[in-house]
């Protein structure tokens, strides 16, 4: 599986930043009554990608596929169960404290919820600072200055530094927590959900902000999201997550061109176009609820929902075997994990173009 | 009285050619200390049988508290339906009596929520509140009222009906508590569904199945829908209509189809040009700049004129609703001029 990583990355950049290898987490639930092996949930299973610098890999997936798990993962946020992370050449999970601090201004995250990151008792200009003053890295007239450039580099007044966070709206607020993401000169950016709680007119500006910051300072963004049309604007590589597992890995165009496993297929049907002139049937899910990650189906996960299972009057083989990531009609750039991923590519049509 | 003259009587009625839901010149403003925040100011659609009807705009429009006034659910105080009409069937809700309004709330006109979760009792199953809601408005003996709630669990595709009942709200997912709730709201087959961001907190895989959920009921029951969204694509998927709304004004109103082919002002055209399209790929998203302003502190004249790319001097005189083509209305001075112009071309004074 590493293997067909590593050709998937080779074709993409050559300046590889992050490197996910194996990675796992699973969450001990405590034991059933009487029993004596305890239950496990398993959020995220053997997932393993590279990044290159500068560029953008987005996780989707639908709520509880593990994508956070995964962002918190390479941030340390949260223990690894098993598995590597190798950020700009370290192994980010057996660095000491000291590394580890080091390591930690080089990695950043933007959170969702611009109204619950920042602290209401603190003006957003001492919040961006803060990270500045925590890593020692300026104080006084310097410092003040640092934070007067981002404001203006993520299109903030600066003059608005004394403010407070509730003199925001959405999108400033998320501004705010972008350009406190920024201002330890990070090479790297977890941006999970950036856009989620936000307005579409402004969230546009916000995406629109995100690329050129990767223009123009060369950052790496690991974006979390199921909006899947932001995804196909900021992204260059999309992998999608089901219960824990990744299941296809693909450059974006080609993601949304030739969608190759039927669960990026049906998550692809499932969003509705801004044109009624394309309304699009009800899905056909077989079994719309996702399982439960605690009992996880056997062989293929995505098995129950599967329409080509059911379409294949149900081939064994998706019950008993787990599918391995493998190359999409020879195509080493798209990999997915389909027992049937070449059938399942042709059976794909795109809707015709609007 | 006998059937017979009743249905006649139905048939030849002049209220079937009007429609269901009529607002006129709705008000809805709340007090505060700060001052008084005109939230809905001015508003007035129809909304036509057995059609869907989407009401757009960003957060702080006043989508929700018109869907709301029409329920008369809004807190009082500190809001408060200043003025306008709120005609369903002929009757104005707005003056109804608290009697009246209980009738008529969950009965002809129903209404769900973007969080299902909240408007659920958790220390109740699902069959005790479906069979209260039920019971509520239909006079039915207690097992007849359980075959009506697995019916309606069937409708909304939930599995194991007889199960269903039994959980408690914690045991189901946000998928299925939504679709309980849908379960609930037609179970008193209403004449109006009014559904407020139903799909916002689901997946879009849940949500492609609730959508067409409610499609497929729709049609069933004859019912028209009352869609409260800010999300353009769920619009194209569903309405008939779409109302838009900017500032507690109606600043658009056309057919889906026709709104979607060329938006008659400049907030819908940025509206729609400012989504993410998963449809095809994009160079740079078209932003609205600025943000919207605060309800007790509208912009005179147009409210939009401080974002709008097209704002002359004439737009500090408010701009009225005006019918620009058959059936399209827009709240523009300068509306004249976008009939006709692709919806992606960027907008600038001549």
């Amino acid at each position: 599986m590493i293997d067909i990583a590593d050709k998937h990355a080779a074709s993409v950049a050559d300046d590889i930043l992050l490197e996910v290898r194996g990675l796992t987490k699973r969450f001990e639930l405590g034991r059933e009554w009487f029993s004596r092996t305890p239950r496990y949930i398993h959020a995220v299973d053997d997932v393993s990608f590279r990044v290159g610098r500068g560029r953008t890999l987005s996780l989707v997936g639908e709520s509880g596929c593990g994508k956070t798990t995964v962002s918190r993962l390479i941030l340390r946020l949260l223990p690894a169960t098993a598995g590597e992370v190798i950020f700009e050449g370290k192994p980010v999970f057996e660095l000491p404290r000291h590394e580890l601090r080091a390591l930690r201004q080089r990695m950043q995250i933007v959170f969702q919820d611009p109204y619950s990151s920042l602290n209401p008792r603190m003006t957003v200009g001492a919040a961006v600072a803060e990270p500045l003053v925590v890593h020692r890295q300026g104080r006084g007239r310097k410092l003040r200055e640092r934070v007067a450039q981002l404001f203006e580099l993520v299109g903030l007044d600066p003059d608005a530094m004394n403010r407070y966070p509730h003199e925001f709206s959405g999108g400033q607020r998320q501004r705010i927590g972008i350009a406190r993401a920024l201002v330890l000169n990070p090479a790297f950016i977890v941006c999970d959900e950036p856009t989620s709680a936000l307005d579409v007119s402004v969230r546009a500006q916000v995406i629109n902000l995100l690329q050129d910051l990767q223009r123009r300072q060369k950052i790496t963004y690991l974006m979390i999201s199921h909006d899947l049309g932001t995804v196909r604007h900021l992204s260059h590589d999309v992998a999608v997550m089901y219960l824990g597992r990744l299941v296809e890995l693909a450059p974006t165009e080609t993601l949304f061109k030739r969608p190759a496993h039927p669960y990026t297929q049906m998550l692809l049907k499932a969003i509705p176009v801004p044109n009624p002139a394309r309304r699009h049937e009800s899905l056909n899910l077989t079994e719309d609820e996702i399982p439960s990650p605690i009992q996880l189906p056997t062989g293929c996960p995505f098995h129950p929902r599967c329409p080509l299972y059911a379409q294949k009057d149900k081939p064994a083989v998706c019950r008993e075997q787990m599918p391995a990531l493998q190359p999409v009609s020879g195509n080493a750039a798209q990999v997915a994990a389909c027992h049937f991923v070449d059938e399942s590519v042709a059976h794909f049509t795109e809707p015709p173009a609007s | 009285m006998s059937e017979a003259p009743q249905a006649t009587a139905e048939i030849t009625s002049p209220e079937l050619n009007q429609p269901l839901l009529e607002i006129v010149d709705l008000h809805t403003y709340f007090h505060s200390e700060r001052g008084v925040a005109r939230v809905v100011d001015g508003v007035t659609f129809d909304v036509p049988r057995g059609k869907t009807v989407a009401l757009v705009g960003e957060s702080g429009c006043g989508k929700s508290v018109t869907s709301l006034s029409i329920l008369r659910l809004i807190p009082s105080p500190p809001g408060e339906i200043v003025s306008g009409a709120i005609r369903f069937e002929g009757r104005d809700l707005a003056t109804l009596d608290a009697e009246e309004l209980r009738t008529i709330r969950g009965g002809d006109i129903a209404m769900i929520f973007q969080e299902p979760a909240t408007s659920l009792n958790p220390v109740f199953t699902i069959g005790d509140q479906l069979i209260e809601a039920i019971r509520l408005h239909r006079d039915l003996p207690l097992h007849e009222a359980q075959t009506e709630v697995k019916q309606a669990l069937t409708a909304v595709s939930l599995n194991e009906p007889e199960r269903r009942m039994r959980q408690y709200p914690h045991e189901l997912s946000g998928g299925m508590k939504q679709r309980v709730m849908i379960a609930m709201a037609l179970a008193c087959r209403p004449k109006l569904l009014i559904a407020d961001e139903p799909t916002t907190a689901l997946d879009v895989t849940i949500q492609a199945r609730v959508l067409g959920l409610l499609r497929h009921n729709q049609a069933e029951l004859g019912m028209s829908i009352l869609l409260v969204t800010h999300d353009l694509g769920v619009v194209a998927e569903m309405a008939d209509d779409v109302v838009v709304m900017y500032a507690g004004k109606v600043v658009e109103r056309s057919t889906a189809v026709e709104l979607f082919a060329g938006p008659l002002h400049p907030y819908s055209r940025g509206l729609l040009s400012s989504v993410v399209r998963i449809d095809r790929p994009q160079r740079r998203l078209h932003a609205i700049e600025g943000h919207v302003p605060s309800p007790t502190n509208w912009p005179e004249g147009c409210r939009f004129k401080t974002r709008c790319p097209l704002a002359a001097e004439k737009c500090n005189a408010e701009p009225p609703l005006a019918e620009i083509q058959p059936g399209r209305f827009s709240a523009c001075w300068f509306a004249d001029q976008l009939v006709g112009l692709p919806p992606d071309e960027e907008l600038t004074r001549s």
